[in-house]
Order: C-alpha cells, then structure tokens, then sequence
C-alpha cells in the first residue's frame, strides 16, 4: 500500500513538473505585448506564429472596444539568449475604428528569430 | 544729471535684454527618427520606412530567397516614380538593398549607377601601372547578378477645400535576369488624408 502510495507521490508530482515547464515555455499574449502610452481601448484577441519558409510570421489580432485611437505598432524579433536581433523597427500607424478588428502580420528580417514581442504605442 | 543716469541704466537694460533673446535662438532637440511622421500628407519618413520593410521581408520570405542554396546575387535596377511629388526612389531601394544584406540572404552586385566608379577603380589599378601585379583587381572576374529588383511608386491624391487624402501604391517585382521570369512581386499601399 505504502509503495503504491509513493508511486502515486510520484507520478503527481511529475505530472505539476511538466505542467509547470509548458506553461513557462508559452508566455501569455499579455507578456508577449508591450503598451507605451494611452493604448487601453485596443485589445488584443488573437496572437499566433509560424516559420514560414524558413522565416518566423508572427500575426497579431487586435480590437478596437472605444472611441477611434491612433496606434502604431512594431516588432522586436529575439534570436538566441534573449537577444534582439536587428535595431528596432519603425513604429508604423495602423487605423482601426470602433468596434472593429484587424489583423496585423509580421515577418522576421532574418531567420535568426525565434521568439517576438508585439509593441503597440499611441502616437501624436 | 539723475534723469540722464536713469536713462542710460534703464537703456543699458534694454539692450541687454535684447542680447540674451538674440543669443537664445530657436530650441533644438533631437527626436526619434523611427517615430510616425505626421506634419502633412506628403509622401515622408514613415512611407519610406514602412516600405522598406514591407518589401524586405516580404522577398525574405519568398522562396526565390529562401529557397535557393547560397545567397544569390541581386542588383538594383530603378524604381519609377510615377506621382505626382519629387520622390527619390534611390532611397527606397537603398534602404531595401541594406536591409537585405544585413539579413544575410542575399548579395548585391553593383547597380548601373555605381559601375562607373568601379569600371574606373578597375581601370586604375590596371592600366595606370603604379600598382604591384600580385594585388591588382583582374578584370573579367566581377560577378553578374541572378535577379533583378525594379518596382515603381504611383498616387492617387484627392483635394476638397478641407480635406486632402493621398494614396500610394509602392510595386516592386524580382525579375530573373537569364529566364524574364518575374520570380517574386508585392505592393504596399498607404492612404493618408489631411483635414483642417
């Protein structure tokens, strides 16, 4: 009984170990975003990547819940050690309305890229 | 006598106030060049960037880059501008040809416009006779390019009393210099509108 009882011990904690590495290896897409300035009315609803012919794709779904915003979004491509791996990109603006969605694609500038953060930022 | 002592303080005064706002000037402060540009509907810093990186990375990704062995040998053929503004599309292609040489992906060979300066480096080396023969660059060895890139930039741009709203399209094909076959293409669009 006793043994039984430590291989179930066991396997439970195996089972929180795993859990624990995958949830660490996904970071949330709140942790993946960066906000500068007044960007409360966008959220962001969808945020998935892919290589793509040998290039990392990122594509970020934002919505707009309140009145028309101004944003500018970019990039920050990470390669290995947590390294940025071109300079920063320049902000570009997007426009989306009240109560619209849009999607915004990104494509890493060299195949070094493993990992991204989606930077959204107000401007004017 | 004291009027005239007053005066001449109160004009001392004057005229240093006039020195210190002559030597203030105007305030200068650096900004941040990747920042969107938004002083008028002219074509600006924010197109030119935001279209050299929509072409960059779109050819990155497309197989004609990605999926050859080495990296292959482009050159910059020029990009029309077809609107209606002085627009210099050197730069564009410039800004283009650095972003994909610092991705690694492709090599350049000189473009039309800078082979006068090598045509004449190379002259130089060969026919002045001042050079040691080990070290001259022979002639016959420079490298022709695969691929091509020539594009074009055209606007739309509408004006009402209070309202002006321009549209550019930016084009930009990969063209195989030996087959013609235009192995990559893509556009970008941009549409602005300025109102009072």
């Amino acid at each position: 009984m006793r043994k039984y009882l430590s291989v179930l011990i066991a396997a439970f904690t195996v089972c929180t170990a795993l859990t624990l590495v995958a949830c660490s290896s996904t970071p949330s897409m709140k942790d993946m975003t960066v906000r500068m300035g007044d960007t409360d009315s966008i959220q962001i609803t969808d945020m998935r990547s892919l290589e793509r012919n040998g290039v990392l794709t990122a594509q970020v779904t934002i919505q707009n819940d309140s009145k028309s915003n101004l944003v500018s979004y970019r990039f920050k491509w990470i390669g290995k050690n947590g390294m940025a791996v071109t300079d920063e990109e320049p902000w570009k603006p997007v426009t989306v309305g009240k109560g619209q969605s849009t999607v915004i694609m990104g494509i890493a500038p060299t195949p070094d890229a493993t990992d991204f953060r989606f930077e959204l930022n107000q401007y004017k | 006598m004291t009027m005239n002592t007053k005066t001449i303080r109160l004009s001392a005064i004057a005229l240093a106030i006039a020195a210190l706002t002559a030597c203030s000037g105007p305030q200068v402060r650096y900004g941040d060049a990747k920042a969107v540009e938004t002083v008028n509907a002219d074509y600006g810093s924010t197109d030119l960037q935001m279209i050299a990186e929509a072409m960059t990375r779109s050819l990155l990704q497309s197989k004609a880059i990605s999926g050859s062995k080495d990296a292959p040998i482009v050159t910059l053929a020029d990009v029309k501008n077809k609107t209606s503004e002085y627009i210099d599309t050197r730069v564009i292609t410039d800004k283009i040809r650095t972003q994909l040489m610092k991705s690694g992906q492709v090599r350049f060979a000189v473009s039309i416009s800078e082979m006068q300066n090598q045509t004449d480096e190379l002259k130089r080396q060969n026919q002045s006779g001042l050079y040691k023969n080990s070290t001259i660059a022979k002639t016959g060895n420079m490298q022709g390019a695969q691929y091509r890139i020539e594009g074009s930039i055209a606007s739309i741009v509408k004006n009402t009393k209070d309202v002006k709203d321009v549209y550019y399209v930016f084009n930009l094909n990969l063209i195989n210099n030996e087959s013609g076959l235009l192995e990559w293409a893509d556009e970008k669009e941009i549409r602005k509108t300025a109102t009072r």
